[in-house]
């Protein structure tokens, strides 16, 4: 990745909660960049934290009892961290745009789609109400939302799950942002539908030179549409390279796993690949390296010192001690 | 090492740590058992008579029993006039609810009379210490009533379903219709002699329309659930499927319910003998004394305060245990 | 919508019925025959007077006394039907005339009330969510909480006390609608003694519902908070400002306004305590002086009365629910 085409970079990001039953690290010391006009992956079970990323970078987390404690969100060269609020508010819809897992939940009910997209625009640009209207029509025909001129004048429950997300994505890019940030926007949807917004999430990327960072579990659709991935587990990157490199040769044996945990048609298994144990949860992450306790190729290092993120072939992280041996020891 | 996870504990243990965890709640707990306490042992705290009296040798309980040779005694005058050898234990507010001194009717709060003295010269203090029975004995029986109604009938009308819901709920509608205070008031009409019971029924009789529809939306939405259609279809008769399966999960909101309906009885309770339709006198209660105060309420201020304060603390105590309860039990409340 | 409307009416039926029934049976079960109770005492030498003789057919008519039990329903329905609710025990006037007499007082303080403690309500409900945890929040959430523990019967002697007449200020009346004499007093002067006297009555009534309204928009203004929708408005860019009063408010008033139907009964019989202490001559203080007096005819009529207001109360909510919740549609 050269420097001067990344446009969103996170350094050491750090987000933790702190409850009545303790702190729970969600994000900890989190680093990778998105280069402008490609799809970043964010990969991992839930509960890993991706989400919490995805709100740490648009400063949306809700505190108390979350708190963004450390690291440097770059926009462009920007930090976001040290804009004030007002600032920030700009920032956001304005340059980057998010789109949610849940598109019926994540329409207000009580206001028409089009009063929703149209708001997006008014509040970052001066737009006269017709424009605002214009704009808004024109937005959800981008999307390819079928009857614009009337739709634009429908309540979110008298839309599809699919149109509804539509919607948002409508609404997250009405003011043309640098950076889209879509956390796990097709999880929700019929698998049918899933990829016609797969789609479409790709050739707006295109179209608007975007740089997108697409939240998601699903390997599948990191191979489809991302230039780039970053595996996260417990709170932290185990993993991040470009998409080719990572699936030909993943070395970090939680990312082996999860590739091993998909079940291919073609093989003939009479038992279904499972990584042992379960996810931590945040307030009581191991010691040292977090991954250990499920690992396979677990060594007393492993156990003692937390290893870091490092590179380990050009352009490809990981933060585990045995990622050299790797390819001999793990199919 | 692997993550360590809370070990599982019972629902009502859940319940119960999480109760614990709102001092406020617990403090108010800690009250109202104090105020049971105290309404339970109105004799030992109020009376005229004494608690122990050792008398020409021998020992008696007047407070707790009743002698024949002690069944017409001024008590006031007897301990006055106490011979050399006889020893008394009084109870601290040494006058009975009833125990009147007409010269010194409406005095103000003194040593003597803590709270003051009402228009018959009876003590105010001792007036307000029996009448917490009244209070709780009719929160609690009207209250018990109601949930007894409420559970009953909202667990038919829910499990059966069909005509014999409808019916239920078109009752339920219309008894809701019915302000319930007003309601009250009708019943009390209709009464030919007040006594505390039909004050407990009437209350009871007027209060079970929330419990019910309570349960009966527990037992609507429980009945097509997996673990009761498998209960059927070990043959577990109906009964028992109501009782051990559905009911307890029913059980938390109607406490709630429940605690938030004794602070509500206790407020009509007040209200009507207020108005002049609660307990007959001279029982004391609460409520009846505020009423004196609608006459004197410049020249008396004790006799609007301080029963007043009582009520409102009791009330005050059964929402924060209600409001307590309720977060507790609250599912969404819990990590 | 029309169509659920007449639906819900026939519904309603069975249960105007049992109302009916419910009061028709009360009067009927009521101890001792109605007219020789209410001519009591004095009844002997009034019953000589041939006007009494008249007033005791009269009554006995109305009440079907003259026919058997089952027959006596529908003439009563009947009756009911035309407003009339037969004579007052008391004075010997019609129901209805007493009735009418008294409403316009009650519906005036309880009407002021409702709306004072809703005007107040809701920003105190906003004010208290948005700052949900904090010290000021909870400094008003135990005010509320102590006003709506608060006997009212209580409060009004402390106000009485303090603030009518007694040793302290006395700047409010002890009772009565209108001082001896107004009835030559100028308009301005005339509403100006009205509103002086039922301030404190107001006052009393207001508090406690005006506590509970706040709680309960508190409650309801932090669960919405808590939606997806709210997240996405911010993630939009959004004022705060914006998103508080736009979007949230117009989800918070619509369990308010389905309230407000539901208080329908409550402007007749809310007010039987306060009416009493302060003497306001209205129709609560009215069901007092009935209940005393054993005056049937008028509980009953203010009973029935309540009962359908209800009925219709629980109607209209549900209808003003649709009105303004997009998402509720009847047919």
């Amino acid at each position: 990745m050269d420097d001067d085409s990344k446009v969103l970079e996170v350094a050491h990001l750090s987000t933790y909660f702190y409850t009545a039953e303790g702190v729970a690290r969600a994000v900890d010391d989190v680093s990778f960049s998105i280069r402008r006009a490609k799809t970043l992956a964010l990969v991992g079970e839930s509960g890993c934290g991706k989400s919490v990323t995805a709100l740490s970078i648009m400063r949306l987390v809700s505190d108390p009892p979350g708190r963004i404690v450390s690291g440097k969100v770059l926009l462009e060269g920007e930090d976001l961290m040290l804009l004030p609020e007002s600032r920030m508010q700009s920032v956001r819809g304005g340059r980057i745009g998010m789109v949610f897992q849940e598109p019926m939940t994540s329409l207000n009910p009580v206001f028409t789609v089009g009063n929703q997209i149209m708001e997006a625009i008014r509040v970052h640009e001066n737009a006269s109400r017709r424009e605002a209207r214009e704009r808004a029509i024109e937005m959800m025909r981008t999307v390819h939302l079928p009857s614009p001129e009337e739709r634009i004048d429908s309540y979110p429950h008298e839309l599809s799950g699919g149109q509804q997300q539509r919607v948002m994505i409508a609404m997250a890019l009405a003011c043309k942002p640098t950076v889209l940030i879509a956390d796990e926007p097709t999880t929700a949807l019929d698998v049918t539908i899933q990829s016609q917004i797969l789609a479409l999430l790709e050739g707006l990327r295109e179209e608007f030179r975007m740089a997108v960072l697409f939240i998601t579990h699903d390997l599948a659709v990191v191979a489809e549409t991302a230039h780039d991935v970053a595996v996260m587990y417990a709170g932290r990157i185990a993993e991040t390279a470009e998409v080719k490199a990572l699936f030909r040769k993943p070395l970090h044996p939680y990312t082996r796993l999860l590739f091993r945990s998909i079940p291919r048609a073609t093989e003939r298994r009479k038992r279904l690949d499972t990584i042992e144990g379960q996810v931590p949860s945040p307030l009581h992450f191991p010691p040292a390296c977090r991954f250990h306790p499920r690992c396979p190729l677990v060594t007393e290092r492993c156990r003692a010192e937390e290893p870091q993120l490092r590179e380990v072939e050009t352009g490809h992280f990981a933060a585990c001690h045995r990622s050299e041996e790797i390819e001999g020891l793990m199919k | 090492m692997t993550d360590v996870r809370p070990a599982h504990r019972s629902y009502w243990g859940l319940v119960r740590r999480e109760f614990m965890r709102r001092p406020l709640a617990v403090g108010a707990l800690g009250a109202v058992v104090i105020l049971v306490l105290v309404a339970v042992f109105a004799p030992y705290l109020a009376d005229d008579a004494p608690i122990i009296l050792r008398h020409n040798g021998r020992i008696y309980f007047p407070s707790t029993f009743s002698y024949r040779e002690f069944q017409t005694t001024d008590w006031a005058q007897f301990v006055d006039r106490l011979q050399v050898g006889d020893w008394v234990l009084m109870p601290p507010v040494p006058r009975g609810p009833g125990t009147t001194d007409i010269a010194g009717f409406l005095s103000r709060p003194s040593r003597e009379h803590l709270c003051g003295t009402d228009d018959l010269g009876r003590d105010v203090l001792a007036r307000m210490i029996w009448g917490s029975r009244i209070s709780l004995s009719v929160g609690f029986v009207a209250v018990g009533i109601a949930v007894l109604i409420g559970i009953v009938l909202g667990a038919v009308a829910g499990y059966f379903g069909g005509a014999i819901d409808i019916v239920i709920s078109r009752i339920i509608e219309v008894v809701i219709c019915f302000p319930v205070f007003f309601l009250i008031l009708i019943i009390i009409a209709l009464v030919p002699k007040m006594s505390i019971f039909y004050l407990m029924f009437a209350i009871g009789i007027v209060g079970w329309t929330g419990v019910a529809r309570f349960v009966r939306a527990e037992f609507l939405k429980l009945r097509g659930q997996d673990f009761a259609v498998a209960a059927t279809a070990l043959g577990a008769p109906a009964l028992r499927i109501i009782f051990r399966h559905i009911l307890p999960n029913a059980m938390a909101p109607v406490l709630v319910s429940a605690t938030f309906g004794v602070a509500g009885a206790i407020l009509t309770e007040s209200a009507l003998s207020f108005l002049g339709f609660g307990v007959p006198p001279p029982t004391a209660s609460w409520g009846s004394i505020l009423s004196l105060a609608r006459q004197y309420v410049y020249e008396a201020w004790w006799l609007t305060a301080f029963p007043g304060a009582a009520i409102f603390m009791s009330v005050l105590c059964y929402n924060l245990i209600g409001e307590g309860l309720r977060d507790a039990v609250d599912p969404r409340l819990k990590v | 919508m029309r169509q659920y409307i007449i639906r819900r009416l026939l519904w309603m039926v069975p249960t105007l019925v049992g109302i009916t029934l419910v009061t028709f049976l009360i009067v009927q079960l009521a101890p001792g025959d109605p007219v020789k109770l209410a001519t009591g005492a004095g009844g002997e030498a009034l019953k000589a007077t041939s006007t009494a003789k008249q007033i005791i057919e009269e009554q006995r008519r109305l009440l079907g006394l003259d026919r058997p039990l089952w027959q006596r329903y529908p003439v009563w329905l009947g009756k009911l039907c035309v407003l009339d609710f037969g004579t007052s025990f008391r004075d010997w006037r019609p129901v209805r005339t007493v009735i009418a007499e008294r409403l316009p007082i009650t519906l005036e303080i309880n009407l002021l009330s409702i709306f004072i403690a809703y005007v107040i309500s809701i920003p105190i409900g906003v004010f208290s969510a948005v700052r949900a945890g904090t010290v000021r929040d909870h400094v008003v959430t135990v005010i509320l909480f102590i006003l709506y523990s608060l006997p009212s019967f209580w409060v009004a002697y402390i106000l009485i006390y303090f603030l009518a007449g007694g040793n302290y200020y006395s700047i409010f009346p002890v009772g009565g609608i209108n001082s001896a004499g107004s009835e030559s007093y100028g308009a301005l002067h005339w509403v100006a003694d009205r509103l002086w006297h039922i301030s404190l009555p107001v006052l009393v009534l207001t508090y406690a519902s005006f506590a509970g309204l706040s709680r309960y928009m508190r409650s309801g203004m932090m669960e919405i908070l808590r939606q997806d929708y709210i997240r996405t408005a911010r993630a939009k860019g959004l004022p705060e400002r914006w998103v508080i009063y736009k979007h949230a408010l117009r989800n918070s008033v619509i369990p308010i306004v389905t309230i407000l139907a539901g208080l329908l009964p409550s402007l007749i019989g809310g007010s039987i305590i306060t009416e009493t202490i302060f003497n306001v001559p209205g129709l609560g203080r009215l069901a007092w002086e009935a209940v005393l007096a054993r005056d049937y005819p008028v509980i009953m009529a203010e009973a029935t009365i309540t009962a359908v207001l209800a009925l219709f109360g629980i109607l209209l909510s549900d209808i003003l629910y649709a009105v303004v919740d997009p998402r509720i549609k009847y047919d």
